[in-house]
């Protein structure tokens, strides 16, 4: 990268704000998908709206690419620097400008570490809803440009559920402010296409929030099967039977071991091949029906153990293991690779049998710990990169699990993304005609496709291959 | 035929699939035919007057039910289906799609996400972008395309869904929907309340927010609005009535009308009736057409909607706007999500000329937006659209909107000139 380039960049951001040395740009050569690695040019720690909005313009100027980042927790390789240039980290911009409880509204700043936000609110009594599993880490901004999930979007929705109005800075370096704080703004949905565009349209610089009532009353229930399909049947019958836990989660027998092996270990019964996790919130008066309509349905699919958390502690313990999981999993091998698939409930349980048969096959261990409630499926492959075409292996074997998920009406990713892990798979799903309709999108956002480029979109429709 | 804002389509043409449809746009893009999309016709005065309008299309053959499925929480529909068509099918099973906007007997699920139409229960269901998950569309040149699928949780791409919903048919003509769908209530109970004015009415409204109550809608309408539901308020006269939903099991519901009775401000939000649940069902039908409920008098419909802070004092002003011109005003509240509806009546012979009109309304526009808020002018007379913008957002976002419709449709063939910033 050009000398006169970094030259100008320091003078926007201040010589402290901008690394240029090749071991202080190392640690941004990936996100939390490891597979995928670049060295970015430049790392700008910026704190200012007006600062990212020149140096966007100093970007467009050189014709160098720029990739904004928060956190760094994303697990499709969203902050990659795929083409080198410009990573713009926001994780500096971590006020929380107001919090409105009259309108149920938060306003902040991108750097703000979702659990913060719920930290902030809940002596009021409001939470943010949207939990990813990195919430202790995972900055606003990241939350929004993946449209993250979590456990408790099944009753709560996406992050994009919770985005009232944006104030963003475009791909072109102007400013723009994307909705309002009052309903239903006239136009188009911008911020509902600008959450989930993986930073492809620019970067938030401050987001109004929804906040939610904390609930009166919650129960979480711990079942365990002998067999993993009965789990998965119990989970379509819930739903089939008009239940909407807050929660409804599974891990399989690996899962549970590994937890249970760690520090983090929730007491889950080593000898169950899966446990459900499923937890209730809203009203006291309505849990005990909803909870003996689940203990029923549960009972009617061989469920062999039910436990109720009895306080505050044995709840947050559950939880903890099931938040931990993927990190326990971690234990279990030298390298993972964490699958993000989504299907209709209705299938959940020929597709969970078939992905378990795929790595089976091919000789590959597999763990699962997933938002049974959505369809959403996490299996995690154990491996040893190590091992002489081991890596390729586990990628194909993944491949493989995802058509099976699309055959049976599924996606490519319910909250990861598709970032540079899986743009190349798009036309799996959708037509280029398809593809077409999202590209006018970029072209009016990114004109130029030097904001994050190489992402969401197979190569051929990127104009940097 | 279909009239709007006084006038007729030259054409129209009523196409019974997906693919007629494609082929009507193809054919009509080819030979630069401007194009208007026509659900159940319930929102045909939505928008600014066409430009140009020579080919209405319409939906309502395209109907039916294509897939639904309870284990899956999902619904998938033609778009010229109805709303009361599609709450048919999932009955048994005791799921339903939470929207209630005006006329779901005659509104179609097209015209439902295109207008972005809603009603009360939003404020516990959210609108039509929280439940749209999957759909199919063909674009102004007849290409059909899809986004999202039948997935609840979905982020393969760009959300699509979100941009469509509430384009008012100006991207493109929306040919099926996938819905994520919500388990009925058990039960429901409907409290009404009385109250001296709006402010004492948005108060206690504040109050129940900050309770545990989690209600499914809460309404503040003035008296004028509710004198054609006189038979659910009991014999008592107020300025203002509160009607508050509870759907829950039966003993949550329970409990939340004997919270709210021990909460209920007295003197300043007293109890005056309470609803069984078959009577909640006819009363929230009722509730939710009312602002469109057919008249033969002249009639305006404003939205505005703002914050709380300001809400009280818009409400007044849309009342006040209302004496000014010599209207009944009737004033529909969604006291929870301050969206606020002003529907003005007039006697025959006592309407107003378009510069009266434009004058008040113009007032009522600069107070929504110095509060931060909007005002949508959602039905008024034909000649009274002309020099007046319905919609009257001019925000800088309005270039990216601008840029997006000319890159769908980048001859302006579809619904010319009715969106907002004269998309």
């Amino acid at each position: 990268m050009n000398a006169r380039l970094i030259e100008e960049l320091r003078a926007v951001a201040g010589e402290a704000n901008v690394l240029a040395e090749p071991e202080q740009r190392l640690a941004y050569e990936c996100d939390s998908f490891a597979f995928h690695r670049h060295t970015p040019d430049v790392v700008l720690l910026l704190s200012e709206r007006e600062e990212i909005c020149r140096v966007i313009q100093i970007a467009r100027k050189h014709g160098v690419p720029f990739v904004p980042r928060g956190s760094g927790t994303g697990l499709s390789g969203g902050a990659l620097p795929r083409h080198g240039g410009i990573v713009i980290v926001l994780s500096r911009m971590k006020s929380i400008r107001q919090i409105d409880f009259e309108n149920r509204q938060a306003v902040v700043e991108p750097g703000v570490i979702n659990l913060e936000l719920s930290r902030a609110t809940s002596p009021g009594g409001y939470y943010f809803a949207p939990d990813p599993s990195s919430q202790m880490v995972s900055s606003i901004g990241g939350n929004l440009a993946e449209n993250a999930g979590g456990p408790h979007c099944f009753k709560y929705g996406m992050t994009s559920n919770h985005v009232i109005s944006l104030e963003v800075v475009l791909p072109t370096g102007q400013p723009l402010q994307l909705g309002s704080r009052a309903p239903d703004c006239p136009g188009y949905d911008l911020v509902g296409i600008f959450v989930g565009s993986e930073g492809t349209f620019g970067l938030a610089t401050e987001a109004v929030l929804k906040l939610t009532r904390l609930p009166q009353a919650v129960k979480t229930l711990l079942a365990a099967f002998a067999k993993l399909k009965d789990a998965c049947d119990a989970v379509s019958s819930v739903i089939a039977g008009g239940i909407i836990p807050a929660a409804l989660e599974m891990m399989d027998r690996r899962t549970i071991l590994s937890v249970e092996a760690s520090v983090n270990r929730a007491g889950l019964p080593t000898d169950a091949d899966a446990v459900l996790i499923i937890e209730l919130d809203g009203l006291a008066a309505a849990l005990d029906a909803q909870t003996s309509r689940i203990v029923e349905i549960c009972r009617r699919h061989q469920c062999r153990e039910l436990r109720l958390a009895k306080n505050e502690e044995e709840r947050s313990a559950i939880w903890k293991g099931r938040k931990q999981a993927f990190g326990a999993a971690g234990r279990m091998t030298h390298d993972l690779y964490l699958q993000d698939a989504v299907v209709p409930r209705n299938r959940l349980s020929e597709v969970v049998v078939r992905i378990y048969e795929i790595a089976d096959r091919a000789g590959i261990a597999l763990a699962s710990v997933f938002h049974a409630g959505d369809g959403n499926l996490h299996p995690v492959l154990l491996f040893d990169r190590k091992k002489e075409g081991e890596e390729q292996r586990v990628l194909e074997v993944a491949q493989e699990m995802l058509q099976v998920c699309i055959n049976a009406g599924g996606t490519l990713s319910g909250e990861h993304g598709i970032g540079s892990e899986k743009n190349e798979y798009m036309n799996m799903l959708f037509s280029d005609a398809d593809l077409e309709a999202m590209k006018k999108v970029r072209a009016v956002f990114n004109p130029e496709d030097l904001c994050n480029p190489g992402k969401i979109f197979p190569s051929r429709h990127c104009r940097f291959f | 035929m279909i009239d709007i804002d006084g006038r007729s389509p030259d054409r129209e043409v009523t196409p019974a699939t997906p693919q007629e449809l494609s082929q009507v746009m193809r054919d009509a893009s080819d030979s630069g035919t401007t194009m208007i999309p026509v659900g159940g016709g319930t929102k045909l005065l939505l928008g600014n007057s066409a430009r140009s309008a020579q080919l209405a299309i319409r939906t309502r053959n395209l109907k039916g039910i294509v897939e639904y499925e309870p284990a899956n929480m999902t619904a998938s529909a033609l778009a010229g289906t109805t709303l009361h068509q599609l709450q048919d099918i999932p009955k048994n099973s005791n799921q339903f799609l939470p929207l209630d906007p005006p006329h779901a007997s005659q509104a179609t699920l097209g015209g439902i996400v295109a207008c972005n139409s809603s009603g009360p229960i939003r404020f516990r269901y959210g609108t039509v972008r929280d439940m749209l998950i999957g759909v199919r569309i063909v674009h102004a040149d007849g290409t059909p395309t899809k986004a999202g699928g039948k997935l609840v949780k979905n982020v393969t791409g760009y959300d699509m869904c979100k941009l469509y919903t509430g384009s008012l048919g100006t991207l493109g003509i929306l040919s099926e929907f996938t819905f994520k769908v919500q388990p009925r209530s058990d039960t429901l109970a409907t409290a009404i309340l009385s109250c001296a004015s709006v402010v004492q009415a948005l108060e206690a409204t504040q109050l129940f927010l900050k309770s545990d109550l989690l209600p499914d809608a809460i309404e503040a309408w003035n008296r004028e609005a509710l004198l054609p539901l006189s038979e659910f308020t009991g014999p008592a006269g107020a300025p203002w009535f509160l009607m508050i939903r509870f759907g829950e099991v039966e003993a949550a519901v329970r409990w939340q009308l004997e919270r709210l009775k021990q909460i209920a401000p007295q003197g300043a939000g007293d109890i005056v009736n309470i609803l069984s649940a078959e009577e909640s069902e006819q009363l929230w039908e009722k509730v939710a057409s009312a602002r469109e409920a057919p008249v033969s008098r002249e009639e305006a419909l404003v939205k505005c909607s703002v914050l709380y802070r300001s809400a009280p004092e818009t409400a007044g002003q849309m009342q006040e706007i209302g004496a000014s011109l010599g209207a009944h005003t009737r004033l529909y509240c969604h006291a929870g999500t301050y969206v606020l509806y002003a529907r003005y009546l007039w006697e025959n012979g006592d309407g107003r000329n378009a510069k009266e009109l434009h004058a008040a309304l113009g007032a009522l526009r600069r107070h929504c937006q110095a509060a931060g808020g909007h005002m949508v002018v959602e039905k008024i007379r034909p000649d009274v659209k002309n020099g007046l913008d319905v919609w009257g957002y001019d925000a800088p976002a309005l270039e990216i909107m601008r840029r997006i419709k000319r890159e769908f449709d980048p001859k302006g063939l579809l619904n010319p000139g009715r969106f907002v910033g004269g998309i």
